[in-house]
């Protein structure tokens, strides 16, 4: 019997690209921005999709937020995912680490009651825009089962998952009966690129729509501040030999002629 | 008595320096809000204890149990999160390291109180708090609101 895996991502801002706060200062300006899916939960599709090909099963990917973030789920499709679930919430992306935790523990045992338990649920150790560092634990404790994460490992066999996650001195390793939570760092994996027929495919793929119940938790947005930016300016100390002393001067500035 | 409880971090006995962070940051905290700073350990040492007092820890409460001698997360969170529910502190703090934000997770998780995770500051002179965090890395902090009564503080080692 193969494995039953899903594997829950976030819609977060592209890396590289210049975040700006809108005028209020209360969220991000999505204007021109780019989003991604957040890198270790990339890393987490393409483990579940991995262990699918290696011992069967389907891999489910499941987000919560706007309309767009089909985005996110139609590129795990993209790369083998079978099954896409959106919990729709408009404002999702900006929910607190108890709501949206709630909200997906709630949305996770809606598609277990009709499709079976699933035996892996993965996340992201950390989210790459607010690293909360919290939404798996607290779905894994809602839905009483037990979590790892860092985890840059995974084998499993029988009723049994063995994880393992590095540590200063070494690996930590863990054993975790199924149905466990796994929370994916990056580099457990180099994620594959969507090949052409996925890209086609996943155009396609059917997106179950659910709507996200959650009651907000214990943290409320006051703002959002954008640090000014470092300034550089350069200086030219001359060009060509005439341009030695001024070297040797700020050489010594420097401290680092003996 | 209320306290700001502060979660130190070992491993078999050796103190993560970033623990030390934490309790620095715990001493302003406690003093604003007039309460004692306490450090909680699992399987803690008498060293571990004197370090934390060296630092401003008035008393160490040490978790004993065959569960707790090695690190794991669940096990460590579990035991911790009973000692916040029996003594309910102000505020639980951690360094935010890899087991730091592991364990203050599960603690926050099983008694269902905010975290919030990579603190910069924490201003509590008014009944809602104000935290200032790191969010997008290098780009971006934003304040939070956090109830007073519940309030799990979590606050990252390289800060302050």
């Amino acid at each position: 019997m193969g494995l039953n895996i899903a594997v829950c991502v976030k819609r977060v801002p592209a890396p590289g690209s210049r975040i700006n706060v809108t005028a209020d200062l209360q969220s991000v300006d999505t204007a021109n921005l780019g989003f991604t899916t957040s890198p270790h939960e990339e890393c987490a599709v393409e483990e579940a999709v991995k262990l699918v090909e290696a011992h069967g099963g389907t891999a489910t990917v499941i987000t919560l937020g706007p309309r767009e973030a089909e985005e996110q789920l139609r590129y795990a499709a993209s790369v083998g995912v079978e099954k896409c679930v959106l919990v729709a919430a408009p404002d999702g992306l900006g929910w607190d680490p108890q709501r949206t935790a709630s909200a997906l523990a709630a949305a996770v045992q809606a598609v277990e009651a009709r499709d079976g338990a699933f035996d892996i649920i993965m996340f992201g150790n950390e989210s790459a825009d607010s690293g909360g560092f919290q939404v798996g634990v607290r779905v894994a404790r809602a839905l009483g089962r037990p979590i790892v994460n860092g985890v840059k490992g995974v084998e499993v066999a029988d009723d049994t998952i063995t994880v393992r996650r590095p540590i200063d001195t070494g690996f930590e390793v863990y054993r975790l009966p199924r149905p466990a939570v796994i929370g994916v760092k990056e580099g457990i994996n180099l994620p594959r690129y969507p090949t052409m027929k996925g890209r086609l495919a996943s155009k396609k793929a059917a997106v179950e729509v659910l709507t996200a119940v959650a009651e907000p938790g214990g943290q409320v947005r006051v703002q959002l501040h954008r640090p000014p930016e470092k300034a550089s300016s350069t200086i030219i100390l001359g060009n060509g030999p005439e341009a030695a002393p001024a070297v040797v001067d700020l050489l010594a500035e420097l401290g680092l002629l003996i | 008595m209320s306290s700001v409880l502060v979660i130190v971090e070992h491993d078999r006995g050796e103190l993560a320096s970033a623990t030390l962070e934490a309790l620095s940051a715990a001493r302003p905290l406690a003093a604003q809000l007039g309460v004692p700073v306490v450090a909680a350990v699992c399987a803690g040492t008498g060293a571990i204890a004197a370090t934390c007092a060296e630092y401003g820890a008035s008393e160490t409460v040490t978790l004993n149990h065959a569960m707790l001698s090695d690190f794991g997360p669940e096990a460590w969170g579990e035991a911790l999160a009973q000692l916040v529910t029996s003594s309910q502190p102000v505020a639980a703090l951690a360094c935010g390291t890899d087991r730091g934000n592991e364990v203050m997770a599960h603690i926050a998780a099983i008694i269902d109180a905010p975290m919030v995770a990579n603190c910069q500051s924490i201003d509590a002179s008014a009944s809602t708090w104000n935290i200032t965090r790191v969010q997008w890395g290098w780009i971006t902090a934003r304040r939070l609101h956090a109830d007073r009564n519940h309030q799990v503080g979590h606050r990252r080692s390289s800060r302050l």
